[in-house]
């Protein structure tokens, strides 16, 4: 009796073993890759909060001491920061809106209607979204400085627009297609015209998407360098990545301010691509990919 | 977290195109059901032109003149900027960089992701939290990514630094940014750092996406998991390898902003990549027609890499 339960009980773990060793192989892997990738982040907050003292230490410290918020001060209160920000925020809000006119328009029409030459413009739109944005660097500069847009909000934000429009070009048509097209004739059938349909029925519809999508192309407009960095010389409309760019060649780089201006310009954008995430997760699986 | 709702719409990849046929009858027969059609394109058929069609040309037209920026002066040399960098060994040098840059990186990203969704695909629990975290790296912000591996890297406080000397791996007090063995590798690391979420998210989906009546079919024939790894995930995951190695190899290829940050090219032009070069030379040197030329080149070989990939593997599958 004994002896045949502890066999059973043997056998039983025997076959147990394997799926426990690799249900623990499988942690130990998602706890590897989350230090890998969230790390940096850590490192980045914990460097932004330490007194100088403790910022340079040899060897350095993995847990913080002390922490404080004097960086942070300094970053909001001595520099230029402030203005920087809401430069960022001005120049992604407004590429953000652009682009979604262009692409829920654009999307819904390459999705709902047929026409000549539609292979092309998806070609062409997919295209525009893989184009070097160094080629268009010096053309758009040129063009921008003899329209004097040259250090505008106006200039920059359309040089956004090259990569944010067909982005949102790109997930939107995915969206487009999960939303049931009997629900659009149904409609048309009660006495909707297609503009009628499109108002009342899609765009409530895929409306969490359309905004979605615009965040993200908010946050890919936030995040630029290049285009800014060339149109935007003077003070007055820098945005924040130039500003912080610009910390570096003109101290000798002071890590603590760096890294607290680097934490206020990466906290917003994670804490809206967290609220996001599902939907573009959702769009990618749609087959926004696969075009 | 949220994967009730996602997993649920992963099964349905996209809708039947038979209900888009059905609509095309009902909306667009109609002549004022296919003005709206064309209406609601406009405005992407004028970004199309102002912002595609028009920078593309005018940077065509700009690689055939020699044109000083700060003397404002134009003339036409042909071709001759194209001759120039062809006999450049710092064009070839930075064109060689971005081989390196862009194939290290996407390898680099393809596999790290794909083992990412291979281990987040599964009902255990914080499996949805897990995937939301990992995908963080994927928005930080450029500027912000540079400067924090810079800092790790920081050849006197650098944590990352300390540890790789500790391990013997480089010698103590040293940064990689600053040699020119290391730069480019470095700098890679972060551009897997940076791009792996987007492969993982888009492996994630695609393993969602295989159906489960044929693991089980693959069970009753009495498969292991490596068997089933190897008969039915792989090749189901074939196309959509395809499709993101030629997505990232173009954003690796095309991207200035990461690699510019972190290394500004340097030390002594080991990581200076085309884009950087085309910067370098329009905003450094104020030499445009050659920058353009030098994009113009850039783009071609971007357009090459793709043909590369559709010949390798057949263009239906794109």
């Amino acid at each position: 009796m004994t002896s045949r339960s502890m066999i059973a009980s043997t056998l039983h773990r025997l076959r147990l073993r394997p799926r426990v060793g690799l249900l623990v192989l499988r942690w130990i892997g998602v706890v590897a890759l989350l230090v890998f990738a969230l790390f940096p982040c850590y490192w980045m907050l914990v460097s932004s909060l330490r007194p100088q003292q403790e910022l340079f230490t040899v060897p350095p410290r993995l847990l913080p001491g002390t922490l404080t918020i004097e960086w942070y001060e300094v970053v909001l209160r001595t520099t230029r920061m402030p203005r920087y920000f809401l430069n960022s925020a001005v120049i992604s809000t407004a590429s953000m809106i652009v682009s979604l006119v262009i692409a829920t328009l654009g999307a819904y029409s390459l999705t709902r209607f047929r026409y000549p030459g539609q292979q092309v413009l998806l070609l062409s739109a997919l295209t525009s979204y893989v184009l070097p944005p160094v080629l268009l660097l010096l053309p758009l500069y040129l063009t921008l400085g003899m329209l004097g847009l040259i250090n505008s909000y106006a200039g920059v934000i359309v040089t956004h627009i090259t990569f944010t429009a067909p982005f949102c070009l790109w997930l939107l048509r995915s969206f487009f297609k999960t939303i049931p097209l009997d629900l659009e004739e149904a409609a048309m059938v009660d006495g909707n015209g297609r503009l009628g349909a499109f108002v009342r029925i899609v765009l409530p519809l895929a409306l969490p998407g359309i905004l979605s999508t615009g965040l993200f192309g908010f946050i890919l407009s936030w995040n630029e360098y290049l285009f800014a960095s060339v149109l935007l010389t003077g003070e007055a409309r820098k945005t924040v990545p130039i500003g912080i760019a610009e910390f570096i060649v003109q101290f000798d780089i002071r890590w603590g301010e760096v890294m607290a201006a680097s934490s206020l310009a990466t906290i917003p954008v994670v804490i809206l691509f967290a609220l996001i995430q599902r939907h573009f997760v959702r769009g990618l699986m749609a087959g926004a990919i696969k075009g | 977290m949220h994967s009730g709702t996602t997993g649920s719409t992963a099964r349905r990849p996209g809708r039947p195109a038979v209900g888009t046929l059905l609509l095309v009858r009902a909306g667009s027969g109609s002549p004022r059901g296919n003005r709206l059609g064309v209406l609601f394109l406009l405005p992407t058929l004028v970004f199309l032109v102002v912002l595609v069609v028009y920078p593309v040309a005018y940077n065509v037209y700009l690689s055939f003149q020699d044109y000083n920026y700060l003397l404002g002066v134009s003339r036409f040399v042909g071709l001759q900027h194209y001759v120039h960098l062809l006999h450049d060994p710092v064009f070839w040098r930075s064109l060689g960089n971005s081989l390196v840059w862009t194939l290290g990186g996407v390898g680099g990203q393809l596999l790290l992701g794909l083992a990412a969704a291979l281990l987040l695909d599964w009902p255990g629990r914080g499996m949805a939290l897990a995937r939301t975290l990992l995908l963080i790296p994927y928005v930080v912000p450029a500027i912000a990514t540079a400067i924090t591996w810079r800092w790790m890297f920081n050849d006197f406080y650098g944590i990352l630094s300390f540890f790789l000397a500790v391990l013997g791996i480089m010698p103590a007090q040293t940064s990689p940014f600053a040699s020119v063995e290391l730069a480019m590798p470095a700098s890679i690391c972060v551009g897997i750092w940076r791009g792996f979420p987007f492969a993982m998210i888009v492996y994630w989906a695609a393993l969602r996406g295989i159906p489960d009546e044929e693991y089980e079919a693959a069970r009753v024939d009495g498969a292991g998991s490596l068997q089933e790894f190897w008969n039915i995930t792989l090749p189901h995951l074939k196309h959509i390898t395809l499709v993101l190695m030629v997505l990232r190899t173009l954003w690796m290829f095309n991207y200035f902003d990461l690699l510019y940050l972190l290394t500004k090219g340097g030390p002594a032009g080991a990581t200076q990549h085309l884009p950087i070069l085309v910067y370098i030379t329009s905003f450094g040197l104020f030499r445009f027609g050659e920058a353009a030329a030098t994009a113009g080149l850039m783009a071609l070989t971007a357009g090459l890499i793709i043909v590369l990939y559709v010949k390798v593997h057949g263009s239906k599958d794109l």
